[in-house]
């Protein structure tokens, strides 16, 4: 089998005569003045749609998530410092979390309070929801 | 991120602060954007989608919503028609996938609506042509209506596509062999057959 290694875009003249024929049979109708028109605004209108559909979409997450962090707040015993809390003084299964969290902690370098063990996102969110 | 401008005053920094925000700022540069490219953008869909208007409409008014939806993760690495066309041609893909999914479920090819657009030109060579572009490959046609009838270079096509060099440039022998077979009456020199 014989291979044609001619490098595809160099076209022959009878080629390139093929190519431009094909080009000016293989076009779309030009738009006319309305057509375009009705196309901007169209697009316009979907464009402008979206925007406040969008600022309801991140609304309702953020709110989701301020939710949630909330709910964390009110399950987790107050009256002391975060992080000082007694293993004894939770529930068995939030005691257990808590030892898992203290064994994790130990193994990271010292930090000066709990709340830098957080992670950055979580602090900015708990910042705005906890009133401390 | 470093301003992008497509020297066109299309700046992509000044875009994606208006954009979604006030609406205020946005609509003069993205209408400018929208005007350089729409028709190039639904002509190009056009003959990428094999002939189907409202087709080509539809995914042009997709791949600039895309563009101004994600104008805040354009990097200025390329020229930002380069990205847009990216889109566009991604929004082909995806057309032509649903496409054919419906034709497998529909358990037949479905004739597309003729354009009713008025053209010029003989309307049986016109359908001749776009029969025989409709018998090649997706990536074959996608290659030669980008290279040879859209003007863009094979290395902005792999960008455009995704695609390696040489895929690309493999794709353009064998269009050009196919279409030569069958259009070879076209040719310089020769009577077309009706």
């Amino acid at each position: 089998m014989t291979h044609d290694r001619r490098d595809p875009m160099k076209l022959a003249p009878d080629e390139q005569a093929l190519v431009r024929r094909i080009g000016d049979l293989y076009a779309a109708p030009p738009l006319s003045g309305p057509h375009r028109a009705r196309f901007d605004a169209r697009l316009a209108e979907r464009v402008g749609a979206r925007a406040p559909r969008t600022r309801a979409l991140v609304g309702i997450s953020f709110a989701a998530v301020a939710a949630a962090s909330f709910g964390l707040w009110m399950v987790v015993p107050r009256g002391g410092t975060p992080g000082v809390d007694t293993p004894s003084a939770l529930p068995a299964p939030l005691a257990m979390a808590a030892q898992d969290d203290d064994a994790i902690l130990a193994m990271m370098e010292p930090i000066a309070s709990a709340d830098e063990a957080l992670p950055e996102d979580y602090r900015a969110i708990a910042d705005l929801v906890i009133d401390e | 991120m470093a301003p992008a401008n497509d020297g066109i005053g299309f700046r992509a920094d000044r875009i994606d602060g208006g954009a979604g925000r006030t609406g205020a700022a946005t609509p003069l540069l993205f209408d400018a954007f929208v005007a350089e490219h729409r028709d190039r953008a639904v002509a190009l869909a056009w003959r990428l989608v094999g002939g189907d208007g409202a087709a080509a409409e539809d995914i042009a008014q997709e791949a600039f919503l895309r563009a101004y939806r994600s104008l805040h993760r354009f990097r200025g690495e390329a020229k930002l028609s380069t990205w847009f066309y990216r889109i566009l041609v991604n929004e082909v893909k995806r057309y032509q996938r649903w496409r054919w999914v419906r034709q497998r479920r529909a358990g037949e090819v479905e004739e597309e609506p003729p354009d009713p657009r008025p053209v010029g030109g003989d309307p049986a060579l016109r359908d001749r042509v776009a029969r025989a572009m409709a018998l090649l490959s997706n990536g074959q046609r996608e290659a030669f209506v980008l290279v040879h009838l859209e003007g863009f270079t094979v290395q902005e096509v792999a960008a455009l596509t995704g695609r390696a060099d040489g895929t690309i440039k493999s794709h353009l022998h064998r269009a050009l062999r196919r279409l030569r077979e069958l259009l070879a009456d076209l040719e310089p020199g020769r009577e077309p057959t009706p």
